[in-house]
C-alpha cells in the first residue's frame, strides 16, 4: 500500500471509530475509586465522606482529580479494540501516549451522572529520529446531563504507520 | 485559603515529592482498571519492544501530580490545568521525584493564577516527564 493510501485508510478508520464511540454514559464506580485511593495512599476525606465534602462547600463526595485519566482510559482503549486487526497489525506499527493536557472546570461530584464525549484532531505528520509519524490528539470531554463541561482530557498520541 | 497559596511568590519551590512505584501496588492498579496493553504488565512483551522492564502507564504516573499539589495546597479544586509530557519510561519498582517551581503569577478575569513548572526525575537524575500546572490561588 502506498504511503498516501495508508494514511487515508488510517484517517478514515480513526474518524469512523471516534464517530462510532461518540458520546457515552460515563460510569463512575465509587468502590473502584475508593480502592484506587487506598492504592495510592490518598486519605483525603473529601473522596470518602459526604459530610466532610459538604463541610468543605461541595455538594457531595468528589472524584479525585488524579483519577480522571482512569475515567477516560476505557474510551481510549475502545479505539484500539474497535480498530482490531485493521489497526494492529494492519495499518499501525506502534503508538505511544506522549502527553496530556487536562483542564478542570468544576469538581466532579461522585453521585452525579456524567457523560463522556470523544473527538479527534486531524493527524499531523511529523518526523523524528525514527522516521515519520502522525500526531493525533484525542479529546475526551466530561459533561453533565445539561452539557456543562467538568473536565477535558486532551491525550496526545504518536502513531507510526506500517 | 491555604497559607501555602496566600503567600505564594514567583520563584517559590514546591515541596519535593517522592513516589516508589511498587510492583505489587501497580499490579493491583492494573487489575482495578482492566489494563489491556501488555506493555504495562508483561515483562517479556515490554522487553521485546526494547524496554528494560514493565512500563508504568502514563495514567498511573499522572495520578501522583494532582495528589502532590492537593496535599501541598489543601484545596481539592485549586487545580485548573495540568499539562504533562512523557519523555522516558518509568519502570516498576523505580522511585521518582517530583519537583516544581512557581514561574508566574497573574490575574485574569478576576482570578489570581499561578503557573508552576514541574519535572519528574528518577533517583539517578534522569528526567522522565515534565509539565505545567495552572493553579487558582484566589477566586
Amino acid at each position: 500500500m502506498q504511503n498516501d493510501d495508508k494514511f487515508a485508510s488510517f484517517k478514515r478508520k480513526l474518524d469512523e471509530i471516534i464517530k462510532d464511540i461518540g458520546i457515552r454514559e460515563l460510569i463512575i464506580n465509587e468502590k473502584e475509586i475508593i480502592k484506587f485511593c487506598e492504592l495510592i495512599n490518598d486519605n483525603n476525606e473529601i473522596y470518602y465522606n459526604n459530610s466532610e465534602a459538604k463541610k468543605s462547600g461541595f455538594e457531595g463526595k468528589l472524584v479525585p482529580p488524579g483519577y480522571i485519566m482512569n475515567l477516560t482510559n476505557p474510551y481510549i482503549q475502545k479505539i484500539f479494540i474497535k480498530g482490531g486487526a485493521e489497526f494492529f497489525p494492519g495499518l499501525i506499527k506502534g503508538v505511544i501516549h506522549v502527553g496530556s493536557k487536562i483542564k478542570y472546570f468544576k469538581p466532579m461530584i461522585m453521585d452525579k451522572k456524567f457523560k463522556i464525549k470523544i473527538e479527534n484532531s486531524e493527524p499531523v505528520e511529523k518526523s523524528g529520529e525514527k522516521g515519520s509519524y502522525y500526531s493525533v490528539i484525542i479529546k475526551l470531554s466530561i459533561l453533565d446531563q445539561e452539557d456543562t463541561v467538568y473536565a477535558i482530557d486532551n491525550h496526545e498520541f504518536f502513531f507510526k504507520l506500517n | 485559603m491555604s497559607n501555602s497559596l496566600k503567600n505564594l511568590e514567583v520563584g517559590d519551590t514546591l515541596p519535593i515529592n517522592r513516589v516508589k512505584i511498587d510492583s505489587k501496588i501497580y499490579k493491583k492498579y492494573n487489575r482495578l482498571i482492566n489494563e489491556i496493553n501488555p506493555l504495562h504488565f508483561n515483562k517479556k512483551y515490554a522487553q521485546k519492544l526494547g524496554f528494560e522492564d514493565i512500563v508504568v502507564a502514563g495514567n498511573f504516573n499522572y495520578t501522583f501530580i494532582p495528589k502532590w499539589i492537593i496535599d501541598w495546597t489543601g484545596i481539592v479544586d485549586s487545580i485548573k490545568e495540568i499539562k504533562i509530557t512523557f519523555e522516558k519510561p518509568v519502570y516498576i519498582n523505580e522511585e521518582i521525584i517530583h519537583s516544581g517551581r512557581i514561574k508566574d503569577i497573574y490575574v485574569k478575569n478576576n482570578e489570581k493564577i499561578a503557573i508552576c513548572e514541574f519535572n519528574v526525575k528518577k533517583i539517578n537524575g534522569q528526567q522522565v516527564y515534565h509539565g505545567k500546572i495552572k493553579l487558582l490561588i484566589e477566586p
